[in-house]
């Protein structure tokens, strides 16, 4: 673990900081570069907030985004766009997630609370980059994108390469998050599974995604390892397993000799092995007698 | 810098560092103690108040974010003299013990029936669920929640702002 949380310990206060609230993309570029490593932008400020309480990060300058109104979105046009500062809230009631993107809506139902939802944004999940976050692995399994916007230009990288490690994503001190791009996924069905033992914190999540004729399975785990676990292989041996019996014991075994899972004070290695094949086992199941073949 | 906000109808600005918490501003500056400050950390949800329509966790919320904002707090769901009817059936079914959780879970039943008076049981407990009473009286709130529905199901849905600046 790069850093523990302190459950508990009591931290009331904001350390000192300037804050700014820009109107354009260009203003904010402009704070980052002359503010480099001393400034954070911030979006519903949920992590941001409670990190700074913490002292897990102490930015001289805090830079708002929600002034900027380009970044307050969510659009369809084939591809579903969803802007840095939409709130969660805003992207459930959006019916196009719940229609189309059935994992993504899932995970976010299930994350944090409904107020706490009022304020954080998909970027901010992201950005954070921890493991028990929801949102991640069904943005993995729907192949979808991060478009930056930095001092040298913008750029777009896939979701599963912006996560790089616990709290670390590819995303430089001059650079801003502007919007989350999920692909065409009409003829695609999803499911999320959660688990997380009461808590709000997952142990082991697991979103699948696949197309109507189930031919094809994506499957990325959430809260066992410091990135989502995306094991490819496990796509490529359901196009050519027999069964579902045969692919979910395929499956397990691979997980088994391949993977193994963080050990911490939520869960040890073990116990997320297993809760990894009960949610695959179920999961499988489900979406291969949810739909015909 | 200064900070105006119409809290509970009514108008109000004072000074606000930048690192200042909203809980802090509207308990401290404005004087208005209904919310309460307990984990200072979104888990608990005693300082849920109203900003712009949408309840939220004010320990969560800067006060210079909230600058030409719109708060309301259980004081704001009361008359001058009297309790709001809500209020009243909390009362009436005895959905709280200490009372320290009381205003912030009435200002978000309030939120939530007026968003959706027709939102099922399962729905409103999920809503509730960043939300902690110490005392443990859920089973004497969900008795009052449905029959506050019906209230609310009878007056339209006051009509709330609809995004959070």
């Amino acid at each position: 673990m790069i850093f523990g949380l302190s459950f508990g310990s009591p931290y009331f206060t904001l350390p000192k900081f300037k804050y700014v609230r820009p109107k354009s993309i260009e203003e904010a570029l402009e704070y980052l570069k002359d503010n480099g490593e001393d400034a954070r932008v911030m979006a519903g400020g949920v992590g941001l907030l409670n990190f700074m309480k913490e002292r897990l990060v102490e930015p001289k300058l805090v830079i708002d985004l929600k002034g900027i109104p380009e970044l307050h979105k969510i659009e369809y046009n084939g591809r579903l766009i969803i802007g840095a500062t939409t709130t969660l809230n805003e992207i459930l009631s959006f019916p196009k997630l719940r229609d189309e993107y059935n994992a993504l809506y899932e995970a976010i139902s299930v994350l944090s609370d409904h107020n706490l939802r009022n304020r954080s944004t998909l970027a901010g999940d992201l950005c954070e980059a921890l493991p028990w976050v929801d949102s991640p692995p069904p943005l993995i399994a729907y192949d979808a994108m991060v478009n930056i916007i930095g001092s040298k230009g913008s750029r777009s990288v896939k979701v599963k390469d912006f996560i790089k490690g616990m709290a670390q994503v590819d995303l430089a001190p001059d650079e801003i998050v502007t919007s989350i791009e999920l692909p065409e996924a009409a003829k695609k069905r999803g499911r999320f599974y959660k688990f997380a033992k009461g808590s709000e914190f997952s142990i082991a999540s697991l979103a699948i995604v696949f197309d109507a004729s189930i031919n094809e399975l994506r499957l990325v785990f959430g809260g066992v390892s410091d990135i989502p676990y995306y094991p490819e292989e496990l796509s490529e041996m359901f196009s050519k397993a027999y069964s579902a019996g045969d692919y979910i014991s395929n499956a397990i075994s691979y997980i088994r000799k391949n993977f193994t899972p963080l050990d911490d004070s939520l869960a040890s290695s073990e116990y997320r092995l297993n809760i990894m094949e009960t949610l695959l086992v179920k999961g499988v199941r489900e979406v291969i007698q949810g739909e015909k073949r | 810098m200064i900070v105006k906000l119409k809290v509970n109808g009514r108008i109000v600005e004072a000074e606000a560092e930048d690192n200042e918490l909203l809980l802090d501003f509207i308990r401290d500056k404005l004087g208005v103690k209904s919310i309460k400050a307990a984990c200072w950390r979104g888990e608990c949800g005693a300082c849920m108040a109203i900003v712009n329509g949408k309840a939220v966790k004010t320990c969560l919320v800067l006060a210079v974010e909230a600058n030409e904002g719109e708060v309301i707090t259980a004081e704001g769901l009361a008359g001058k003299d009297a309790i709001s009817p809500l209020q009243k059936i909390f009362v009436k079914h005895g959905a709280m013990q200490c009372g320290f959780c009381t205003p912030a879970f009435v200002v978000n039943v309030h939120y939530l029936l007026s968003q959706n008076p027709e939102a099922s049981e399962e729905e409103i407990k999920e809503k509730l669920s960043g939300m902690i009473c110490r005392c443990g009286t859920y089973n004497q709130m969900l008795p009052a929640i449905r029959e506050a529905r019906s209230l609310y199901l009878k007056r339209k849905a006051q009509p709330m702002a609809s995004s959070i600046s």
